[in-house]
């Protein structure tokens, strides 16, 4: 994929927003008690597609700007978002998932990376967590709820970035069928 | 050209993690004075007021969610408390009837300290079935022969005088109630010392009449009732003195010199009865006759 200023700048405007909402107002909404957090979700939705390349620097961007704008030690949530930009953008290059759930479970992996790393990370800065049951099922809970809302949230990525993306020759060829148009085989 | 991508991709990877881990380095080693530090405040300044706003425009849609999420949260909190609510009423109705057997024990005991019987050996038995008549009169209790209950030994109860044992076995007894129409006791007003004797009011229920009481004795309405105890050595009474029967009710006068029927109320209620004690051993100072049961 082709990185234009325009998209770039596309990006830097999700990233943003996407902070913004999350800190202004999404963080406070709490389902089943735990609280959702879409970033993982929009940075893996971007991974997925834009590719490798495009998600590492999406996530690296995103995560330096949470910990600015939130006053949280520079470079923790970066490192933990690196990964999974990356990690969604490797799926999208080697196998293409066309499925409609696919969303849903790379969602779910980039929360789960984005828990347990961000726990990790800070419990060997040393900065004190209290680690229990309740936070095992937290953490359990936040995996199921993003995976309920990454299907949502990879939508609406893919409409921000639907004109720097590579027309899907599937999405063309169920439009052709539907609207009526002619098919390939009365074409030739 | 496609070495070249995987390198650049390989290369992106690890330079952006390198970069976070020396940003993290560097904010760990410098001071909060340092430059980190400023951007992040730098920052805090220029995104606060756009984070006002927005969390002031985006207030609507946290409302909403918070309202799903309160929601589901106040079903789930009312069936707790619905849950929580049962076993408070449970425990609720446990201490209530508790307490009511409290009560009734004390007021037992407070007949017979009243009655001077604090002194003699009683047992006390809990009523674990009630004859399901009009008049209930009879009880059964749980305590029996090997308690040293015997047939004919009066009963008290919350407010006086219940009646008298008259069938024992091992483990329970059968207590005949003062209601009873073959219950009869030598009684006296409490005041003015009448005597006379209390037995059942045919035909009104729950009701006690003072009979054999002259007309020319004075009995008013409201004088409390008691046992006369042993009067004579020659006719011994199996009920000590004092223990409370009644109050008088109503008086009726008849025609004759006797024809007076002064109603007495029971001051034990007979329909209410959880506890009552057994007077195993009566008083020395009261004459006993022998134990068998009046037909």
């Amino acid at each position: 994929m082709t990185f234009t200023p325009a998209m770039a700048g596309r990006l830097t405007a999700l990233g943003i927003l996407g902070v913004i909402a999350q800190t202004a107002a999404i963080s406070q909404v709490y389902v089943f008690g735990t609280p959702v957090d879409i970033l993982p979700l929009i940075v893996a939705a971007v991974g997925l597609l834009t590719g490798a390349i495009g998600g590492a620097v999406f996530g690296f961007g995103a995560g330096l700007f949470i910990d600015v704008a939130l006053q949280q030690t520079i470079g923790v949530t970066s490192l933990v978002y690196v990964p999974i930009g990356y990690g969604a953008g490797r799926l999208l290059e080697l196998r293409d998932p066309a499925h409609g759930l696919t969303p849903m479970a790379v969602g779910a992996a980039a929360t789960a990376v984005a828990v347990i790393g961000s726990a990790l990370l800070n419990f060997m800065l040393g900065i004190d967590a209290p680690v229990s049951l309740a936070l095992v099922r937290q953490i359990i809970l936040s995996i199921l709820v993003n995976a309920l809302l990454a299907v949502p949230v990879y939508a609406l990525v893919r409409r921000v970035l639907r004109p720097f993306l590579p027309e899907d020759p599937r999405r063309r060829r169920r439009r052709a069928y539907t609207t009526g148009g002619l098919s390939p085989l009365s074409r030739a | 050209m496609y070495d070249r991508t995987v390198r650049r991709r390989r290369a992106t990877l690890l330079g952006l993690v390198a970069l976070s881990l020396i940003l993290l380095t560097a904010y760990f080693g410098e001071s909060s004075g340092g430059a980190l530090h400023g951007i992040q405040r730098g920052a805090l300044a220029v995104l606060a007021p756009v984070q006002e706003g927005a969390s002031r425009a985006l207030k609507p849609i946290r409302d909403a969610f918070g309202w799903i999420g309160d929601t589901v949260d106040a079903k789930q909190e009312r069936d707790k408390l619905v849950s929580r609510n049962r076993e408070l009423e449970g425990l609720v109705t446990r201490q209530q009837a508790e307490l009511s057997q409290y009560d009734q024990v004390k007021r037992m005991v407070d007949v017979n300290a009243a009655a001077g019987l604090d002194e003699s050996e009683m047992v006390t038995a809990r009523v674990i079935s009630q004859t399901p008549s009009l008049f209930y009169s009879e009880i059964t209790i749980d305590k029996g022969s090997s308690a040293g209950v015997r047939v004919g030994q009066p009963v008290t109860g919350a407010g006086g005088l219940v009646g008298i044992v008259s069938t024992v076995v091992r483990g329970a007894s059968t207590v005949r109630l003062i209601t009873d129409e073959e219950f009869a006791v030598s009684a006296r007003t409490l005041t003015t010392r009448v005597p006379g004797t209390v037995r059942p009011a045919l035909g009104a229920g729950r009701q006690l009449v003072l009979d054999f009481v002259s007309r020319n004795r004075d009995v008013e309405k409201g004088e409390r009732i008691v046992t006369a105890g042993t009067s004579s050595p020659r006719l011994p009474s199996r009920f000590p003195p004092s223990i409370p029967i009644g109050t008088v009710s109503r008086i009726k006068d008849g025609a004759g010199e006797l024809d007076r029927t002064i109603y007495v109320k029971p001051a034990a209620d007979m329909t209410d009865l959880q506890f009552v004690s057994v007077l195993t051993t009566p008083p020395e100072n009261q004459v006993t006759a022998d134990a068998t049961p009046q037909p």
